[in-house]
């Protein structure tokens, strides 16, 4: 027990020590790799469920654009295990999270590993990925790719090189979490303007993993800076809408296959950054690549962050309205700045 | 386990992150203000009702996609393998000559979902029918190979007479097409002729919003000398355009050959307004300020009149794309 | 503001008196038994002390009615977190309620079988945590803000709320979270 204990304390100092001072980044180079593994056994969880009750999981503080009081409730929120039947099986249908050989885990990183040289990472990954025995890289879209046949004006010369054409296929010999591993995972909303509910919407997922998502922070220039991943895959994402008791449900819109692989930020050269200013507003940045060398750029459009998604099919009542694909998105730059509507 | 501790204690130093409890004067409790970053709009028409989530936020941006593709399935009508939308090298933003970032720029995202209610009473049930994703405003360079696009697309050609009248061939018997070459060319060269383009079918010159490949002039539409009198209006007034021709003047050109897109009015710096993208299972109508788009089943792109602004020579000759990477295969 | 003040001293204790454990002592920790635990915390339920009997003197007028529904800022703990020396701050404001649990256990475990084969290549110790059946939350709220300054006594204070998070009643979940180290110490 002893030996945890400065794990519990973690948590106490972040908070107790009003007037910090910064450690000089030297000190933070000789940092050592050692983490913390998570991982979650015979899990489920619940909230939100019997509103009739009193229970309540809600956000306040919006309004609609004439100013009146918006509340966007939660009627219920789970994490289940297979055959969940929409949130309906939920406590005594359990599902781990994350495995002994591939939990999720939280490490400060010696940043030299990761190319951010001389400092130290605080990374939270989620359970790794491998490489794909079709895909040949950590991302499950097997692509067929076509060569650039245009050019940007006529008369001049054609453009180089291939890009995307297609997605030919799903390669979830990438994943590290099993079939048994994979939970669903549910939401049921609705809107109430002015103390009027009018239709709830529920979501529904199943066959989800994170594998391969991660979080990095560092601080450098005396603020906190980062590098995202987000990679889900679902097995299906069912959206249907139902009146505001949350009854006489309409047709099921389904997405089957949905895969989301996205990177946001490259090391240092590319930082993601969120900030509050003085006016109140937020600004998340996706840091400019603007004024590099060539050689990064090389490296940046063949093997930077990139953002893939793919929805095998979306399915409603019956009909089919195909695959969606966005491919290879890389964000040279992106600025969000908050403001006052 | 002592790197740990003394590790994470380190990262949060380093960032700065102080953590404070303090009193709250009376004071200053004036200066609270909620901010509406967030706003949610639930609207009804007819059997129809549209939640709204709407983000006060600006973005700007560059970023490129080797591929947006959206609805790749079996259509009627349609050629196989064709989809909804099909845009290759796609890219919001461009880069200068001189290195620097031009961003595209968004105002205000918001997200939109439509239900339509199916019978009365006890019984009525909510179908959600639509998802859609808008901007208040929207302004930049949207590049792309447009290989296929459904939607509604409309752009405004504008230019001199003189251009256009260069642009005629008439046949020599062809005494109105002459007298109508004279006129534009010679009268109206200086005048500022106006057209409206639309998403269309180029064997025939009906709109075709479908899976589109060609923009033009539908059947029927006229050019226009918007600060001309009644009685020029008048006169170009009878002649129309038909089967994508008009005096002789081809009107239906391949999206293909618009390799970059203005979104907005890039002589005054206006934005567009009211463009989206979104999905149907039917045919809905999405409403901004009052005005109704139709929005075909399936995927679906809108860019409203003023949306998108071309002179009669890009319209002709097409547009040049610009460079959307800082090594780009379509310069280096 | 009791229970907070209470809570930030818990907190300010055991952070003075970190020191690391050496290796050394680390090794000779043995794991015994478990911990059974419950808590139950109450965050500003009614309004702190200071609500009735703070002080009124200098414009700190902190008499108010600090009802359960009351969402006067002055009844509420507040947190505000600073990521950029120069920047603004991201604040937690007017946090109440309670929050109340039975039944968290901890105790340390050997793995080396099950979890489908993963267990007997793991073969070590894991510190682990049974979740408690029932998290109950009693008109739990707090407000997500963004402010020029930590404190709103801070000259030019200025705050701009964006939303407000509430939870009120049961949470049904089970499980064990297991804890243990990764990497190369």
């Amino acid at each position: 027990m002893t030996k945890w204990l400065p794990l519990l304390v973690l948590g106490c100092c972040i908070s107790a020590q009003a007037d910090l001072v910064p450690v000089d980044d030297a000190a933070l180079g000789e940092v050592q790799g050692a983490g913390l593994g998570v991982v979650f056994e015979n899990f489920a969880f619940e909230a939100g469920e019997s509103v009739s009750a009193g229970n309540r999981l809600d956000i306040s503080g919006i309004t609609n654009s004439s100013g009146q009081p918006v509340v966007l409730g939660v009627s219920q929120f789970y994490i289940a295990g297979s055959g969940s039947n929409q949130g309906a099986n939920v406590i005594g249908n359990p599902v781990n999270l994350g495995r002994l050989a591939y939990p999720f885990n939280l490490e400060l990183v010696n940043g030299d590993v990761l190319g951010i040289s001389d400092k130290a990472i605080f990374e939270f990954t989620a359970p790794s990925r491998l490489i794909g025995q079709s895909s040949g890289n950590d991302s499950m879209l097997v692509l067929a790719t076509e060569n650039r046949t245009e050019r940007r004006f006529p008369g001049l010369p054609v453009a180089t090189g291939s890009r995307v054409d297609r997605v030919t296929g799903i390669d979830t010999s990438v994943l590290t979490s099993r079939e048994g591993e994979r939970p669903d995972m549910g939401v049921r909303f609705d809107v109430n303007v002015s103390g009027t509910t009018t239709q709830s919407l529920q979501s529904h997922i199943t066959g989800l993993a994170v594998d391969g998502s991660y979080v990095r922070l560092w601080g450098d220039n005396n603020e906190m800076i980062g590098n995202l991943g987000i990679k889900a895959v679902a097995d299906s994402l069912t959206f249907f809408a139902c009146n505001e008791d949350g009854n006489n449900c309409g047709d099921n819109v389904v997405f089957t296959d949905f895969i989301i692989e996205s990177e946001l930020g490259s090391g240092e050269d590319q930082p993601v950054t969120f900030e509050v200013d003085a006016s109140g507003n937020f600004t998340v940045e996706v840091g400019s690549i603007a004024g590099k060398s060539n050689s990064f750029y090389q490296n940046y459009y063949n093997n930077g962050p990139r953002t893939d998604v793919y929805i095998g099919d979306v399915t409603v009542a019956g009909q089919s309205f195909g695959s969606t694909t966005i491919s290879n998105l890389q964000i040279q730059y992106l600025k969000a700045t908050s403001r006052d509507l | 386990m002592k790197a740990v501790v003394v590790g994470i204690a380190l990262t949060l130093l380093a960032a700065h992150t102080h953590a404070k409890l303090e009193p709250i004067a009376d004071e200053e409790l004036s200066q609270y203000t909620g901010q509406a970053f967030l706003q949610i709009d639930n609207n009804n028409v007819g059997n129809m009702d549209f939640t709204r989530f709407t983000f006060g936020m600006d973005v700007e941006t560059l970023l490129t996609s080797d591929l947006v593709e959206l609805g790749r399935y079996e259509r009627s009508g349609e050629p196989a393998g064709s989809s909804d939308i099909r845009i290759n090298d796609f890219a919001l933003g461009s880069i200068n000559a001189d290195g620097s970032i031009n961003p595209f720029k968004i105002r205000d995202p918001f997200v939109e979902l439509a239900y339509e209610t199916v019978g009365s009473g006890a019984n009525a049930q909510e179908n959600l029918v639509g998802v859609r994703l808008g901007f208040g405003e929207a302004f930049g360079k949207l590049t792309g190979n447009i290989e296929y696009l459904t939607g509604n697309i409309e752009v405004e050609i504008y230019g001199k007479g003189s251009y256009l009248a260069s642009q005629m061939s008439c046949s020599w018997w062809d005494l109105v097409c002459a007298g109508a070459k004279g006129l534009v060319g010679g009268t109206w060269a200086n005048d500022d002729f106006s057209a409206q383009a639309v998403l269309i079918n180029p064997s025939n010159g009906e709109p075709d919003g479908i899976r589109a490949t060609h923009v033009g002039m539908q059947d029927g539409q006229t050019l226009s000398i918007p600060n001309g009198s009644g009685f020029t209006n008048f006169l170009l007034g009878i002649f129309s355009s038909s089967n994508c021709e008009l005096l002789n003047v081809q009107t239906c050109f391949p999206l293909s050959i618009y390799r970059t897109l203005d979104i907005g009015n890039r002589d005054t710096g206006a934005p567009a307004q009211g463009m989206f993208m979104s999905f149907q299972t039917k045919t809905v109508t999405w409403y901004d300020g009052g005005n109704g788009t139709n929005a075909t089943q399936g995927a679906f792109m809108n860019i409203p009149n003023g949306g998108i602004r071309t002179s009669f020579q890009e319209a002709f000759d097409g547009t040049e794309r610009v460079r959307t990477k800082f090594l780009d295969p379509y310069y280096d | 503001m009791k229970a907070l003040i209470l809570s930030c001293a818990l907190l300010i204790l055991p952070a003075l008196a970190l020191e690391p454990l050496d290796s050394q002592a680390l090794a000779e920790v043995t794991g015994q038994g478990g911990v059974y635990l419950s808590g139950d915390l109450t965050i500003n339920d009614t309004g702190g002390p200071l609500n009735r009997d703070g002080p009124s003197q200098n414009g700190y007028s902190w008499q108010t009615a600090c009802g359960v529904n009351t969402t006067d800022k002055r009844c509420g703990g507040r947190i505000a977190v600073n990521t950029d020396q120069s920047g603004g701050w991201l604040v937690l404001d007017n946090i109440r309620g309670r929050f109340a649990f039975e039944g968290l256990t901890l105790t340390t475990r050997r793995i080396d079988s099950g979890f489908d084969g993963d267990g007997a290549n793991f073969n070590r110790d894991v510190m682990e945590i049974g979740l408690p059946d029932q998290l109950d939350y009693n008109d739990v709220s707090f407000t997500i803000a963004n402010s020029n300054a930590p404190r709103p006594t801070d000259a030019g204070f200025q705050q701009t709320d964006i939303m407000t998070l509430n939870i009120n009643g049961t949470v049904n979940q089970q499980g064990n979270v297991l804890l243990f180290p990764t990497g190369a110490p």
